[in-house]
């Protein structure tokens, strides 16, 4: 299988696992997108918003002493987005409807995020 | 007799030196978010949220925001432009290609908030380089508009940034002392 047929069944299989989901997208860490599985919106929009926000997070975290980053998010009154460090490379986005079960949420992208992590090298 | 500090964007196409400029001029840690670049862009490292740095001169603190270069990452002028005092548009002497979208994000700024601005020309030192009359009728300006500025070299930046706070405070800082006194 390919590098982007690796990342994509990644997203299919997350969005599988989390129906509730509206959607998540991979892109790199300097915001341009590498697989998507949105179901509305423009994507290379949000590849790069979200790599903005996991690159400012990442400056947050040296500044604040946190460590190294490995998720922030943005919540609205109608969803969350949810993004994940993956390696140095990469970052894995999330857009979720408001409700569902976070805690599953977490665990399945965390995972997803470790094995883009893998893929981008 | 305190000031509030002024806030002066840093902006233009990839490349020009917004980050190098920031970096020279700030007395403080500056806040760089530069990740390495996927395309090919002529160096290594691209900036995807901002840069931050503060310094003082003519007895004012300024906060310098510089913005990303990459087009994609519009969204983030109007969020950075939000209460800047003044603007300054980075061009590359030797990138004529990317002079459209300088015009480009001269006049969105420009039109969100209407702020003084000046054209910093760097890489004036490369090979096959616009002349400034030539980048200043590209954009349609006065040529006192431009000043030619390494954003390498510390004192050519700061001497950048007094010419366009001259323009932020045409009537200089006793006179807006006493007006707001
Ligand atoms: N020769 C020369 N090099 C310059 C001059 N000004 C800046 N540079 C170099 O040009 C490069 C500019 O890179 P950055 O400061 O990252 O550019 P930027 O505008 O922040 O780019 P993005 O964040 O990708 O949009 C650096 O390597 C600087 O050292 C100049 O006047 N002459
Ligand atoms: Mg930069």
């Amino acid at each position: 299988m390919s590098l982007a047929d690796r990342l994509q069944s990644t997203l299919n299989e997350l969005r599988s696992a989390l129906p509730d989901v509206r959607g998540c997208l991979i892109a790199s860490a300097d915001g341009m997108l590498i697989a998507q599985n949105v179901s509305s919106g423009d994507s290379n929009r949000m590849a790069a918003m979200v790599a903005t926000s996991l690159g400012l997070g990442k400056r947050m975290c040296e500044a604040f002493g946190s460590g190294s980053l490995s998720e922030t998010s943005v919540s609205g009154d109608a969803g969350q987005v949810f993004i994940y460090g993956a390696g140095s490379k990469g970052v894995l986005a999330v857009i979720n409807a408001a409700g569902g079960n976070i805690g599953l949420l977490h665990l399945e992208c965390r995972a997803a995020a470790r094995k883009v992590a893998e893929i981008l090298g | 007799m305190d000031f509030a500090p002024l806030k002066v964007v840093v902006s233009g196409p990839v490349g020009a030196g917004k980050s190098t400029y920031i970096r020279t001029l700030s007395t403080t840690t500056v806040v760089e978010t530069d990740e390495m670049a996927t395309e090919c862009i002529g160096k290594d490292l691209t900036t995807v949220a901002l840069d931050f740095g503060t310094l003082h001169i003519d007895g004012f603190e300024v906060l310098l925001f510089g913005t990303p270069g990459q087009e994609r990452f519009d969204f983030m002028w109007s969020v950075l432009c939000e209460g800047a005092a003044g603007l300054l548009l980075l061009v590359a002497a030797h990138r004529p290609g990317s002079f459209l979208k300088a015009r480009h994000i001269l006049e969105f700024i420009t039109s969100q908030v209407p702020i003084p601005f000046l054209l910093a020309v760097t890489h004036t030192d490369q090979e096959r380089v616009w002349e400034l009359e030539e980048i200043a009728d590209f954009f349609g300006l006065p040529v006192t508009d431009l000043l030619a500025v390494d954003a390498r070299d510390r004192s050519a930046c700061a001497r950048m940034l007094h010419r366009l706070l001259e323009r932020c405070l045409p009537t200089g800082r006793d006179e807006q002392s006493r007006v707001t006194a």
